[in-house]
């Protein structure tokens, strides 16, 4: 990109081209459609600040998903304020997973699923829906940018101004509550 | 070197996270070499972190409409922004 006024031009066409694949990525990370299109707003504001670090190399729309990611990890950041550090009085699930001695209470059970079986058959894909509904907030919105939108977790410590091991276990937390639901369901 | 399943737990959490220390990385390895259990758990949270990813991947995940988009007026609004910066 040459000038800025070259920049400007083209993220304008961008808006038609992938305004709604940005949209659709915000909305169903944040579920609130005014502020996905803030989000996507705040994109392209942006994307027009560092134009001219686009390298054509990449494509344009995995260009402006990497700027939305963080800009929907800063909207999280601010709809949890200070609630993603762990409280001593939270409950972890993982008391219940071990006995006193740390040994299993229930063994994990040996999955014969496959990924791709677990997320596109129809029947486990419900069951995997479900579980991943019953994650409370604070958690399902971590875990969705870790696991899902793969940001660095150093970011996200950043992000969220918490530390790592803080982090660690709320990550923790979700992929072990997941797993436990999905068994109770009868994945296998 | 031994460490109980609850520690192994949770370090099999946090490789998915962050680089192991040699002694943490070997500690899980022995471990992992006598206890099934654990090692279900490692393969059951990596099939998760796997699945998860293919199911974001689709394009309905997340929405009630899989068609929702920003209306003429919302990207004429961003338009216009992108003129006056």
């Amino acid at each position: 990109m040459k000038s800025n006024g070259d920049a400007s031009d083209l993220l304008r066409s961008w808006v038609g081209e992938h305004g709604d694949f940005l949209y659709r990525f915000a909305l169903a990370r944040v579920r609130d459609e005014a502020a996905a299109e803030e989000l996507v707003q705040e994109t392209f504001v942006a994307a027009l600040k560092s134009a001219q670090a686009f390298a054509q190399r990449s494509s344009a729309r995995t260009w402006l998903a990497g700027i939305l990611k963080h800009k929907i990890s800063d909207h999280f950041r601010s709809k949890w304020q200070g609630a993603l550090s762990l409280e001593t009085g939270d409950s972890d699930p993982l008391d219940e997973a071990f006995n006193a001695s740390n040994h299993w209470k229930e063994p994990p059970k040996d999955w014969k699923t496959s990924p791709e079986n677990l997320a596109e058959n129809a029947e486990l894909r419900k069951i995997l829906e479900q579980c991943f509904a019953r994650l409370s907030g604070r958690l399902r919105d971590v875990f969705l940018l870790r696991e899902v939108d793969g940001l660095d977790t150093g970011e996200l410590c950043k992000d969220f101004g918490i530390t790592p091991t803080n982090l660690w276990v709320l990550l923790h937390r979700a992929r072990h509550q997941l797993k436990t639901c999905l068994e109770k369901n009868g994945v296998r | 070197m031994m460490i109980h399943c609850r520690r192994a737990s949770r370090l099999i959490s946090e490789s998915m996270d962050r680089r192991l220390s040699p002694f943490e990385r070997a500690a899980l390895g022995v471990h992992l070499c006598i206890c099934d259990m654990c090692a279900r758990y490692r393969k059951q949270l990596s099939c998760l972190r796997d699945a998860m990813a293919r199911w974001w991947n689709r394009p309905e995940t997340g929405l009630d409409d899989k068609n929702a988009s920003l209306t003429d007026a919302a990207k004429e609004r961003i338009r216009r922004r992108l003129n006056s910066d």
